[in-house]
């Protein structure tokens, strides 16, 4: 296809805001399937839309649906609802601008997830588990096997059905300004289907062949990878992948790691084959975007990654009022880590076999998001249909009075309050290790278990290690279990000291973790040589690199490699089961007195900044209070780093969140717990706030505030 | 029996919510003065290693002495759980390569389910343990029975309306669609816009024309208080409460096959307490 003679839309996403032709989108958007809702209903649903304040709607655009056989399409001359080119001039007629989501997989509870059923036929091109059969979805109501994206097959399969689609809606002609679609999804919730332990598939030929391909690039040559992985292969094509976790030395890590590593290729690559093949249909003038299904993008997941292709990596979340913390991390994540930090999907209304979403459900959660740093939401249903329920708007067009007014009421405050202009205030950046990550994905007990799994669970309410195995690799100590006990450590601990904090992880640049004043990150025995690097050259540039227990000695091939490590001292000596502040930790390691008296930490300079050892692995923490002990050592740490903790309830219980902007200074504070809370809050600033809904003033350097359960209060700062 | 294009529509919004939450509700009450639920104790382990030990329910970690699954009685007592689970490390891979071996998509999705509870058996004993160590083999109902058991109990083209009600209205409700030896719709009493209708003096007989009209099929109804529903839960003798309730009226029904009623009657002899 040809678009010269179509104007491109001038698009870039800056200061984390999508801008077309430079002015910034209010990127607040409502699910709506149009085959599942007559077509005359089409125009006035999307009147009722606007009516609650969006001017953006979300579809998928189901492959299933549409294909009727192989290369044979309905896009409105079989059945109505079907009718795509109807349905985006009725958006366009009505002013409103569409996020299209095309898949190939598109779940939407639909039966086979959007694939046409024809495909499972062909064996051949399903994804394959390490025992050799198809990898089955468990999901209602029919499961179903899950096809292989690097089988050229199905590729092409794909490609026809893009080119049919793109074809029915006029190409380019669909994209705004002509069209209604501002932005395409690229593939949906591309995370190996939550199976993502590296041991349950993908064992397909062509899965395989990329696998050695990887490596080849990796590595380019074959001594080479043998000398790393501890092999003796001849030919790149005699390489097979690990099938089970069989590393009793570190030295048999390496192969393993880079299996795992490989996985997060296998979705990148996934996910960018179908970018392009919509570049390819659509032309360059319409931003892409990926979402995954969870919160906290661990690997195989890899924002950074999905960046370097797409425009924006989005992520997707279904919480209850309770997942508080699970939701709050992973939003920590996203809006440091993605350029564009937006919700894909965020409920509203729930599927038909999930726990009711309750209207208080939906307002504290909704809050929460916005009040970490989520600075778009396509909530998903706002049009309820099949298999969904609990939407503002039914499937007749009528209204569900009470959810139609919040959405009405949250997009007015958004708006009003300027909270797309602000930005989230945060001195510290807690860094997730991405190498640790691997090594705890490949540590989770009982495949097709993974890493993602726990976060449904409560990622940091419940140990934090409960699903890793405690095997040690050969590494000295369970690396896997202690890093995540010491993510929790951390993670708890910074709350209860009232520092607000954000979260990434390894792939972060260095420009990045140089916005931060102090970077908190665990260390063992092995690290990444690049982020060992990286981490140093953050601290010798004046930040403040907090990391322990250990010193790295290894890089992440088992090699000796310690560029951050010979900064770091030798334990004098370490104790078990040791008590700190009243709380017992499984180890202390001691480094003589300095600082303030405790023993298991010590300053030293860097550069122009400070590397701070902390030498202890803790045991189990699942809330503030439990890290309540470690607060003032958390706020001797930032106060160190240059960051006056600025609003601190006297209750850790309490969260708070500061957004500054050009339009002033807002205050959020969160009461997640299922008690009244009675607190004050100190602050320093000077400042007099007022509550944005009921007007009450605040002042005084210390204010006493009362929070109800589950709820979120807004102030606004007076000048 | 689940069709595959299975129509769930219309749930209403709090109406489902609240049938949802139902049964954690009414289980809450059955067993509020029960004993505490018993502990159970997790270990996933690779030959003579323990790879996570962890109380089931609390998630924590565990420390036990590991002697092999045949000493399951050993970590038992020393660890002072009474029941003891101990899972190979492949298991569950090896329950799901059971099953994708021989599931078929095209199947049914409780005989596709029915694919991993052979799985799960195939691995009883083998890399699934527990302390009491249960049967050497666990049987397993074959689908088809339980296929012929659904449509002996179900006469074809039933709609059924189950609604929970306040002071008579509408509360929560279900309406099911079974049509040819399978389910094909689930909704509730929002699909007729009676979410929160008033199903006395007539109101009742009137859903049930009006789910006719819109879905076909027979209508069949069981309508009860949300009150009845909870003193049957706290009953200590169910069937002798719900053979009264069917009597007085306090359980209404429209067009029920007598072998609904005798089944309801003997579940909840089944759930009589001891």
């Amino acid at each position: 296809m040809q678009y010269d003679t179509l104007p491109l839309v001038n698009y870039s996403i800056e200061n984390q805001r999508l801008l077309i032709d430079g002015e910034p989108v209010s990127f607040f958007s409502g699910s709506f399937q149009y085959w599942r809702i007559e077509a005359d209903l089409w125009s006035p649903i999307l009147e009722r839309v606007k009516g609650m304040g969006f001017d953006i709607i979300e579809t998928y655009m189901p492959w299933s649906v549409h294909e009727l056989g192989p290369g044979e399409f309905d896009f409105g001359h079989a059945n109505p609802r079907h009718d795509l080119p109807r349905f985006l001039e009725a958006c366009r007629s009505a002013g409103v601008k569409v996020l299209a989501r095309p898949g190939p997989h598109i779940n939407a509870e639909m039966t086979y997830f959007g694939y046409p059923e024809r495909l499972f036929a062909d064996e051949d091109m399903m994804a394959r588990c390490a025992d050799g059969t198809m990898v089955v979805l468990p999901a209602p109501p029919r499961m179903f096997p899950l096809p292989c994206y690097h089988h050229p097959r199905f590729a092409a399969e794909v490609k026809r059905y893009f080119h049919a689609l793109a074809d029915a809606v006029g190409g380019a002609r669909a994209l705004y300004p002509d069209g209604p679609i501002i932005a395409i999804q690229a593939d949906n919730e591309c995370s190996k289907f939550m199976r993502a332990n590296p041991f349950d598939w993908d064992y397909s030929e062509h899965a395989v062949r990329l696998y050695r391909a990887w490596l080849r690039d990796r590595y380019s040559d074959l001594d080479e990878l043998n000398r790393v992985h501890g092999t003796g292969h001849r030919a790149w094509q005699m390489i097979d992948p690990p099938r089970r976790l069989a590393a009793s030395r570190r030295q048999d890590l390496p192969s393993v790691m880079d299996w795992v590593e490989f996985g997060e290729h296998y979705i990148n690559k996934a996910v960018s084959d179908v970018a392009g093949m919509l570049r390819e249909e659509f032309g360059d003038g319409v931003p892409l975007f990926h979402n995954y299904p969870v919160t906290l993008p661990v690997p195989p997941l890899d924002m950074t990654g999905a960046e370097e292709y797409l425009d924006f990596q989005a992520i997707d979340s279904y919480p209850q009022r309770t997942a508080y913390h699970g939701v709050r991390a992973g939003v920590k994540f996203t809006s440091a880590m993605s350029r564009f930090p937006v919700m894909g999907e965020f409920s509203s209304g729930s599927v038909y076999y999930a726990l009711p979403l309750s209207l208080d459900d939906q307002k504290f959660t909704t809050w929460a998001i916005l009040m970490h740093g989520i600075k778009g939401v396509n909530f998903y249903m706002i049009v309820e249909r099949e298999r969904w329920y609990g939407s503002p708007i039914k499937r007749d067009g009528s209204v569900r009075e009470s959810r139609y007014e919040f959405f009405r009421g949250l997009l007015k405050e958004v708006r009003e309050w300027g909270l797309e202009e602000m930005r989230c205030e945060r001195g510290v950046l807690l860094l997730l290790n991405r190498s640790y990550e691997r090594l705890a994905n490949v540590s989770s007990i009982l495949s097709p278990n993974s890493r993602l799994v726990p976060q449904f669970l409560g990622m940091f309410e419940r140990p934090a290690d409960m699903l890793i195995s405690n095997e040690e690799h050969g590494l000295g100590e369970p690396v896997a279990a202690r890093y995540a006990r010491l993510l929790a450590f951390w993670y708890w601990a910074l709350d209860a000291a009232g520092v607000h904090f954000a979260i990434g992880d390894t792939s972060a640049p260095a420009e990045l973790l140089s916005s931060y004043r102090m970077v908190v990150t665990p260390s063992f025995e092995f690290m990444d040589r690049a982020v060992q690097q990286r981490l140093l050259d953050y601290a010798s540039s004046g930040g403040t690199l907090v990391t322990g227990p250990r010193a790295p000695r290894l890089d992440s091939r088992m090699e000796p490699c310690d560029v951050l490590g010979r900064n770091m001292r030798a334990p004098l000596e370490t104790r078990l089961k040791a008590d700190v502040f009243g709380v017992e930790l499984d180890e202390v390691s001691l480094y003589g007195g300095e600082g303030d008296g405790s023993s298991f930490t010590y300053r030293s300079q860097t550069g122009s900044g400070w590397l701070v050892h902390v030498g202890i692995v803790p045991g189990v923490f699942c809330c503030a209070s439990d890290a309540e002990p470690f607060a003032p050592m958390v706020d001797t740490l930032a106060r160190a780093a240059g960051i006056e903790p600025a609003f601190v309830p006297s209750d850790p219980l309490l969260d708070v969140a500061v957004w500054r902007g050009a339009a002033g200074t807002l205050l959020f504070i969160a009461n997640p717990t299922e008690e009244t809370i009675e607190a004050s809050v100190s602050h320093t600033g000077g400042l007099t706030f007022k509550d944005m809904r009921s007007s009450e003033r605040y002042g005084g350097e210390l204010f006493d505030i009362s929070l109800e359960p589950y709820t979120i209060t807004v102030l606004g700062a007076e000048q | 029996m689940i069709h595959k294009d299975m129509t769930i529509v219309d749930l209403g919004g709090d109406n489902w919510s609240r049938l949802m939450k139902l049964p954690g509700e009414l289980s809450a009450l059955r067993r509020a003065g029960d004993a505490a639920p018993g502990r159970a104790l997790l270990i996933v382990y690779r030959g003579l290693k323990v790879l996570k030990a962890m109380d089931a329910l609390a998630s924590t970690e565990v420390q036990v002495d590991w002697h092999g699954t045949s000493r399951l009685d050993l970590v038992a007592r020393q660890t002072g759980y009474p029941f003891v689970v101990a899972l190979e490390e492949s298991a569950l891979s090896r329950v799901f390569g059971h099953a994708q071996r021989e599931l078929d998509f095209r199947a049914d999705f409780l005989e596709q389910s029915g694919a991993f509870l052979r799985g799960a058996a195939r691995e009883w004993r083998r890399t699934i343990f527990t302390y009491p160590a249960g049967p050497a083999r666990v049987p397993l109902v074959p689908y088809r029975a339980v296929e012929s058991f659904t449509r002996m109990l179900i006469p074809d083209n039933t709609v059924l309306l189950f609604a929970v009600t306040e002071r008579g209205q509408v509360w929560a409700s279900a309406v099911v669609g079974w049509r040819d030896g399978d389910f094909w719709l689930l909704s509730s009493l929002d699909t007729v816009g009676m979410e929160e209708g008033d199903l006395r003096d007539g109101g009742l007989e009137a859903a049930c024309e009006k789910l006719s009209r819109r879905f076909g099929g027979r209508v069949r109804a069981v309508v009860t208080e949300r009150s009845e529903l909870e003193r049957l839960a706290r009953s200590r003798l169910p069937a002798v409460d719900i053979l009264w309730a069917l009597n007085t009226g306090d359980i209404r029904m429209i067009d029920v096959p007598r072998r609904w009623k005798a089944l309801l009657s003997a579940a909840s002899l089944a759930a009589t307490r001891r």
